[in-house]
Parts: C-alpha cells; sequence; structure tokens
C-alpha cells in the first residue's frame, strides 16, 4: 500500500515560490537601452513650454464669431440709417421733375428739322416760368 | 508622474510583468516587447496610475497587448498554451523534497490551462481576485471558481492497495 502526501495549502504556497520562469535580458538594462533617454527628454522638454499665459484658442474662436457677428449686425443698421437719408435726399422735386418728364417725352414727337426750334421755344418757357 | 515616480514603478514590476507575459507565451522576446511597450505608453502618455490599482492596470494593459498581438499574428494555436512549470532544484536536496517538487511540477502542468494561468496570476504575481477578474475581463465569481477547482486537483488523496 502506498499513500501519496497531499499538498497542504501552505506547502503549495511555498513551492510555488520557487517557481522559476528565468529572464534572459536585466531590467536595469533594459532601462539603459530603451527608457533613460526618453525619461531625460521629457524631464527638460516641459521646461521650455510657457507656462505663464495659456491660451485657450476655443474661447478666441468664439470672440471672433461674436465679434463678426456684431459688427454685421452694426454696419448692417449704419447702411439702414444711409439708405433712409438718400431716399430724403433724392426724393424728387414732383414739379419739376413731372415738367422735365412732360419736356422729355414731347421731345421724342419732334421731327429732327424742327428740334432747335422747339428746344429755343422750351429754353425761354422754362426760363420764363 | 515624475520621472523618479515612473522609475520606482518600473523597479516593483516591470520583472513580475515580463514573467507572466514569459508564462503565457514562452516567447521572452515578445515578453520583453511587450512589457517595455506597456511602460512606454504608460510615461509617453501620462497615465496617472492610482495607488493601489498600479499592478493591476499594468497586467491588465499587457493581457490586452498580448491578445491583440495573437489575433494580428494569427497565431492563435501557438500561444494557446503557456509555457510548462519548473521548481529551481537544487543539487542534494532532500529526496523526498525533490519528490515532492517533481509530482508538484506535473500537477501543475497537467492543470486546464485557464486554471494554470489563474492560479499562477494569483499566487506567483500576488493578485487578488478581483484584480485578476479586471485583467481577464471575467467576473470574480469566475475567478474564485477557477481557483478553487485548481487547488482541488493539485491536494489530491490517492490511496492505492
Amino acid at each position: 500500500m502506498s499513500h501519496k502526501k497531499q499538498f497542504s495549502d501552505q506547502e503549495i504556497n511555498d513551492l510555488f515560490s520557487e517557481v522559476e520562469i528565468p529572464l534572459e535580458k536585466d531590467k536595469d538594462l533594459v532601462w539603459s537601452e530603451k527608457f533613460e533617454s526618453l525619461v531625460k527628454e521629457d524631464a527638460v522638454a516641459p521646461s521650455k513650454k510657457p507656462t505663464v499665459f495659456k491660451l485657450y484658442w476655443q474661447y478666441g474662436i468664439a470672440a471672433s464669431f461674436v465679434l463678426l457677428l456684431a459688427s454685421t449686425f452694426y454696419f448692417s443698421s449704419q447702411n439702414t440709417v444711409l439708405e433712409e437719408a438718400n431716399l430724403l435726399e433724392i426724393a424728387p422735386d414732383t414739379e419739376q421733375d413731372l415738367l422735365a418728364d412732360q419736356t422729355m417725352i414731347e421731345s421724342l414727337f419732334v421731327e429732327d428739322n424742327e428740334f432747335d426750334e422747339w428746344f429755343e421755344e422750351q429754353y425761354v418757357l422754362s426760363s420764363v416760368n | 508622474m515624475t520621472a523618479k515616480d515612473f522609475k520606482m514603478i518600473y523597479d516593483l514590476h516591470f520583472d513580475d510583468l515580463r514573467r507572466y507575459l514569459i508564462f503565457r507565451s514562452g516567447n521572452q522576446d515578445l515578453s520583453g516587447d511587450i512589457a517595455q511597450n506597456v511602460f512606454m505608453r504608460v510615461w509617453t502618455k501620462k497615465i496617472e496610475i492610482g495607488s493601489g490599482n498600479i499592478k493591476s492596470l499594468l497586467f491588465k494593459m499587457a493581457t490586452d497587448e498580448f491578445i491583440s498581438h495573437i489575433r494580428k499574428k494569427k497565431v492563435e494555436k501557438e500561444y494557446t498554451d503557456s509555457i510548462d512549470i519548473r521548481l529551481t532544484q537544487e543539487p542534494d536536496t532532500d529526496d523526498d523534497l525533490s519528490d515532492n517538487k517533481q509530482r508538484f511540477e506535473k500537477a501543475l502542468n497537467q492543470l486546464p490551462e485557464k486554471q494554470k494561468i489563474t492560479l499562477m496570476m494569483n499566487k506567483m504575481q500576488g493578485l487578488t481576485h478581483k484584480e485578476i477578474a479586471e485583467i481577464l475581463n471575467l467576473s470574480q465569481k469566475a475567478i474564485e471558481k477557477r481557483i478553487r477547482l485548481a487547488m482541488e486537483t493539485l491536494k489530491p488523496n490517492r490511496n492505492h492497495v
């Protein structure tokens, strides 16, 4: 009769501590080859960056947009004022305009050879009036 | 994270990470590359690591990268089985002790793959059930079950008449 010994929990834990998984390369060597320069570079680089003033470009874009809208609105209202002023300026002296229009229409019915005589008559009439 | 903190984390966990990856893959070069990539990402992406979850985060990143590597290379067959476990054998040791070690080695290597990996992570790497569950994307109950079954298998009590 043979009896196989039962592993206790403690034995299992002790045996696990003896499990061997060898490593080919030393971790200090890996550090010096791969990480040392990387960590040093990054340690130096941040000092070159400005820390006093931080640009928030999103706010800049938003502010530009608001400025654009405001200026569009302002100039648009200015144009409206100007247009109204122009309307007042060019508001016709109705009587004179009507007279000018009438003369122009009449001139269409005047023969070419009679035009000069007709034109002199109109000049005299308008001077008298 | 300062350079000093990073070096400290590296010194504490780099070798453990490599051993875990060697156990999973059986490949020294691959394990070294993945472990380096993990630490490189931690440093370059300035991943802030809380005081309590450094190890599990590193193992999780390494596991994800290892699985990603398997999928990319489509060598799943090669990496399905982890390496056989060996215990240190010192010369001139007690025969019973040596015999125990051999039995233990044999029993460990005969465990189902999932139980072996889970047990190794718990016993060798010192990871808790919760941490292992997070790393392997499983429930804590599943991890506990695997470890319990593995321990029951390792503690046989066979009587031969």
